[in-house]
């Protein structure tokens, strides 16, 4: 049977991640990893042709050749790795776990943040302060997003959770208080 | 005018001085899949199994299977409003529903919402669908009867208070009516009644709340219902939403009678949402633990010790058979979890034994101790007789030379089946049982033509009523037969006056 999409790159992600640490390039292996990662979002059809039986062996190598020349030894092994076994289709999972791994090692959390305006600086550093406490994390990224709809106050998207603080929340809440 | 804006911006004023603002952090999954009743979620780390959990659209749905990756969720409503990367919050809370006196007369969905058409039902309390049964220790053995009204059942299979009786046979052999019958015997008998249809045809369900309503039983019973057309997690929650109301009644010091109308197509709908949710299948492609599934729910039923009050929850589950095979999977499997069985069988059914119970196969694991003492005395060789009149019976088609006894029994055993049938709706209180019970078997009947006997007992019961009262009213009262002999008399002078109808 096939492993999942989950396992695999649990699996490559894991040891993509040790192999970093022992060898101290975590840190660029995690900058090259996002750059991939770039580059597959702007370029959606690139896996789906390295993927492809349609296309010829040689030109599926002479393509991955451009992304393994520009790679560290690590990357440009785990490039040429993934789809001798034909797994490059999970390359963005397997870069999403190094980043998850990276992440869980260096306390940092990611967050989307959903405003009705555009936060200033000071509130910003302020917001991610005050939740790097509430979750026990030393670093916040935050992801913006701007939504008039929840007319006012912040709701915090981050790992599962939601923390809704809107203005439209309550509105609903007094409803729902003053028609029972 | 009736709306005053001082009285109501006051009343708002109180209302919003309790309003705290606080932050609402929920736990948040992202569906992954939807389909058939089931869905499932990635996130939800923290969900608890059987966990409530409320979807965008804000129906609810149940956290079944906790998976490494995701959890798989029985939607309990309209699955079409749920898309792909939804999300679906925890709730906290377990599967509920609303349970006490204001229910009864309703016809509620598993949900305990009314679907009747008569408004809301104002209860206060809830309690989870899912209980553990009362242990050994809060029980205490079965020992009041529960009288359907329905003579072959009070005479050869008698039920307590607090059994499990299975009611089993093919389609069409009168299952429901039995149930339907028995409910409207309980009228005046202290006991509240549960009705859970499970895949039955709304027309039907429709016509059977008519037939309660006609015979005043509505005033004491509670119907639930999940039609064949809502999604299969509410067909399978049905019977566990039943048993929850009832328990509060049970807890309470009532007493309860629950039918679970009927567990076949309960069994179905688990499979079906057990192969949605990829649990592996079993024998007939049932899941592994679809004994469990029947098995906690029918142990629910008790006869609690008289520390808790001493309240029974009696049930009636019911099983359709394909074509009288009682040793298919589910048959089986519920047959060994209850306290026995009434077998209805087609045969007899269109031979126009009706009810179609199959005196042989019908047993009562503990009834028997609850039976009142009359009962037991004129009942005790009815199922031996009819035991041998039905050998007897195949064998004397061969031939025609028979000697007097054998005879007498073939008559006998005529008679017998004559009077334990019975017309729809006409349950018979337990003295008259008794009456026409003593009898047969005292031989006051044995001279009367077969044809007959109907007319004997109907007459008979007129008689008594207007004549003889007061024995009636003695074995009602002490459980006893009492006087024999003033019962032989009063049969004498009945059938003295008997007149035969004319050939």
């Amino acid at each position: 049977m096939k492993l999942s999409k989950m396992i695999i790159a649990q699996r490559y992600g894991k040891a993509l991640f040790e192999l970093a640490e022992e060898k101290a390039q975590r840190q660029s292996i995690l900058a090259e990893l996002l750059e991939l990662k770039k580059i597959l979002q702007q370029q959606p059809e690139l896996l789906k042709v390295l993927d492809s039986k349609q296309v010829s062996y040689h030109e599926k190598q002479t393509i991955l050749q451009v992304l393994v020349k520009a790679a560290s030894p690590l990357v440009a092994n785990l490039l040429q790795m993934l789809f001798d076994y034909g797994r490059i289709d999970d390359l963005a999972a397997i870069i999403n776990e190094y980043v998850r791994l990276n992440d869980q090692l260096e306390k940092t959390v990611h967050a989307q943040v959903v405003t009705a305006i555009e936060l200033d600086e000071a509130q910003k550093t302020s917001l991610m302060a005050s939740f790097a406490k509430v979750v026990g994390a030393s670093k916040v990224i935050l992801e913006e997003k701007v939504d008039p709809e929840i007319i006012g106050g912040v709701v915090l998207k981050s790992n599962n959770y939601i923390y809704n603080g809107s203005l439209r929340l309550r509105l609903e809440r007094i409803k729902r208080l003053l028609l029972k | 005018m009736s709306i005053k804006a001082e009285e109501i911006s006051a009343l708002i004023k109180k209302q919003l001085a309790n309003y705290q603002d606080k932050l609402e952090v929920d736990e948040v999954g992202i569906v992954t899949y939807v389909g058939d009743g089931v869905a499932r979620a990635s996130g939800l780390e923290n969900a608890l199994a059987g966990e409530l959990l409320e979807f965008e659209n804000g129906t609810y749905g149940m956290a079944q299977n906790l998976e490494s990756n995701d959890v798989g969720i029985v939607v309990l409503g309209d699955f079409k409003g749920i898309r792909e990367g939804d999300s679906v919050k925890r709730t906290g809370r377990i599967m509920e529903v609303p349970v006490g006196e204001a229910l009864i007369g309703r016809v509620v969905n598993p949900l305990g919402q009314p679907i009747d058409g008569l408004g809301e039902v104002k209860t206060t309390k809830t309690r989870p669908v899912e209980k553990k049964a009362p242990g050994v220790m809060q029980r205490q053995s079965v020992k009041e009867p529960l009288q359907t009204g329905i003579k072959a059942i009070d005479a050869l299979v008698p039920i307590g208070r607090g059994q499990r009786e299975l009611i089993i046979g093919d389609r069409k052999t009168g299952k429901t009516s039995l149930a339907i019958d028995t409910i409207i015997n309980q009228k005046n008998q202290n006991m509240i009644c549960i009705y859970v249809a499970i895949g039955q045809k709304e027309s039907t369900v429709r016509s059977q709340v008519e037939t309660l309503r006609k015979f005043g039983a509505m005033d004491y019973t509670i119907v639930v219902s999940a039609g064949p057309s809502s999604p299969a997690p509410l067909l399978w929650l049905a019977p566990y939403a039943g048993a929850a109301m009832g328990e509060e009644f049970m807890y309470n010091g009532k007493h309860v009678l629950i039918v679970y109308d009927d567990l076949t197509k309960q069994a179905d709908a688990y499979r079906e949402i057990s192969l949605i949710l990829r649990r592996p299948p079993g024998r007939e492609a049932y899941p592994g633990d679809v004994f469990y599934l029947h098995s906690r729910l029918l142990e629910r039923a008790a006869k609690l010790s008289d520390e808790l009050g001493g309240g029974s929850m009696t049930a009636l589950p019911f099983i359709e058979t394909k074509a009288g095979d009682v040793s298919a999977y589910i048959p089986t499997n519920v047959i060994s979890i209850t306290d026995g069985q009434i077998f209805l069988d087609s045969d007899n059914f269109y031979s126009g034994i009706r009810p179609a119970i199959d005196a042989g196969t019908s047993v009562s694991r503990v009834g028997g101790a609850a039976q009142i003492k009359a009962m037991k005395k004129v009942a005790g060789t009815l199922r031996v007789d009819l035991a041998s009149y039905r050998e007897l019976e195949s064998f004397a088609q061969f031939g025609s030379d028979l000697d007097a006894a054998t005879q007498a029994k073939l008559n006998r055993g005529r008679r017998t089946v004559e009077v334990l049938k019975q017309p729809l709706h006409e349950p018979l209180a337990v003295e008259k049982q008794v009456l026409i019970l003593y009898a047969l078997t005292h031989g006051f009947i044995d001279n009367i033509p077969v044809d007959d006997v109907v007319r004997y007992q109907n007459e008979m019961f007129d008689f008594f009523d207007n004549n003889h009262r007061d024995l009636l009213d003695a074995i009602k009262k002490t459980g006893k037969l009492g006087d024999t002999d003033q019962l032989d008399s009063a049969l004498k002078d009945f059938a003295a006056a008997f007149q035969v109808t004319a050939k």
